[in-house]
């Protein structure tokens, strides 16, 4: 479980990672038109799916009752 | 020959007329030591025990006497003017006195003082003390009269008292002439059992009942005994030269009994009271975890909370530049891609000379173009 969770807030982190590098490679304008297109759609798919595991694990923590520490 | 039949009282008149009127002992001075007295109904009576060797005399002295009588204390030895009196009721007689002089210590209180006082300086007191009682108690050795009233108190105790130990009596004579042979042959039967404990005892009675106690070869044998002895022996009055020897000494034999039963239970009761003081350590050092625990929970829900606002917050920052950024919106806004002939994006006037061809992508299609005039200006 806890393995699980740190793998997922790694996987957010590399996400966020590849959408800043991705918005300064758009921001360079070094890649030919084509590419940016190409890039910039990925991108937009790339928000929308880091969205989307934010918004999962929102829920999740909503869901999440507190431990009763039965002695 | 026939014998003369009479009834109890007819009996006891002819007595009290004997004793009374025909043998002349209406005046009488008797000398002996006070042994026992005490008061009765208020101060009203004084009945006292004269003794003198192994013999004793019950007197009293009614209240209209009483005012003559001086100071009196067990030991002193006295002389007692009065009569005999047959109670005709009781059957008894008993010498009614008078008045009473003391002249001086008795001997039995004497004898006494230097018995004590010698034991007392050769040591023989300290040589058993209470420490030396073992904790833990599993066979313990009474010696008492058997079917006593001490016998029957101890036996009381022990079924009511919990304790830890088996009890088994050693049957002994607790007064009388014999008595003191007897109590160290029960002693000698007691300590080749090897129990844990003796216990001597003998319920309350005359001061000269206790005559045994004071025993010299009774006493020396409690002090060198190897096993633990204790003693609950008649009234708080009567503390004799044995009790001062034993590891420890009780007032009467059910105090004795009883301190016997809970010695034996301490153990159990301070094995008790760790476990409690352990359970209640367990349950504070429990509590505090469970709040600590707590603690860390809120905390940590809250550094969710606030890291996944965060997120959350960084998540739309990401998406409100990725909007800006899009290509084809910036064409349709009347921007143009430019790439030199090496398929680099034209950035800057410095790639560009006169008659360069450049290559222009648009919102709709491509198009090439000629420069035909570089103008280098720097914007700001």
């Amino acid at each position: 479980m806890e393995r699980q969770a740190l793998q997922s807030n790694m996987s957010i982190k590399q996400h966020i990672h590849d959408l800043e590098t991705a918005i300064n490679d758009l921001k360079s304008n070094d890649l030919p038109i084509e590419d940016q297109v190409t890039l910039y759609q990925q991108t937009i798919k790339n928000a929308a799916q880091l969205h989307e595991k934010i918004n999962k694990i929102s829920e999740s923590i909503q869901k999440t009752s507190p431990t009763k520490h039965e002695l | 020959m026939t014998p003369l039949r009479l009834t109890v009282s007819e009996f006891n008149t002819i007595f009290a007329d004997i004793v009374h009127h025909q043998l002349q002992l209406n005046k009488l001075c008797i000398s002996g030591e006070i042994t026992q007295f005490n008061y009765y109904n208020d101060k009203q009576h004084l009945y006292l025990t004269l003794s003198h060797n192994n013999d004793h005399l019950q007197c009293v002295v009614y209240n209209q006497h009483l005012k003559k009588i001086p100071v009196i204390h067990n030991g002193d030895h006295c002389e007692v003017i009065g009569q005999c009196k047959f109670l005709k009721h009781k059957g008894q007689l008993i010498f009614s006195a008078v008045a009473i002089g003391l002249d001086g210590t008795g001997d039995k209180k004497t004898t006494r003082t230097r018995q004590l006082s010698k034991f007392n300086k050769d040591g023989k007191f300290k040589l058993k003390t209470e420490s030396d009682i073992p904790t833990i108690l599993e066979n313990v050795c009474i010696i008492t009269s058997n079917q006593s009233a001490a016998h029957h108190d101890i036996m009381s105790i022990l079924t009511k008292s919990p304790h830890t130990f088996e009890s088994i009596l050693i049957p002994s004579s607790v007064q009388g002439l014999v008595a003191p042979r007897e109590l160290q042959q029960a002693l000698t039967i007691a300590e080749s059992l090897s129990p844990d404990l003796i216990c001597i005892s003998r319920g309350g009675g005359q001061d000269h009942d206790f005559d045994c106690f004071f025993d010299d070869s009774l006493a020396n044998h409690i002090c060198h005994s190897s096993i633990p002895i204790v003693t609950g022996i008649g009234h708080k009055i009567n503390t004799t030269l044995c009790c001062l020897c034993a590891n420890q000494h009780f007032e009467t034999p059910t105090a004795m009994i009883q301190w016997v039963s809970d010695h034996s239970m301490h153990p159990i009761h301070q094995a008790s009271i760790t476990l409690d003081s352990i359970k209640n350590q367990i349950n504070q050092t429990l509590q505090n975890l469970t709040t600590t625990l707590t603690h860390i929970e809120d905390e940590f829900h809250q550094s969710i909370e606030k890291n996944l606002a965060l997120l959350i917050q960084k998540s739309m920052h990401l998406n409100d530049q990725i909007v800006t950024l899009n290509p084809i919106e910036k064409l349709t806004n009347g921007f143009v891609y430019c790439k030199t002939d090496t398929e680099k994006p034209l950035k800057t006037v410095q790639q560009i000379k006169k008659n360069d061809t450049i290559y222009l992508t648009l919102r709709n299609g491509k198009a090439s173009a000629t420069i035909k005039h570089v103008n280098q200006t720097t914007y700001s």
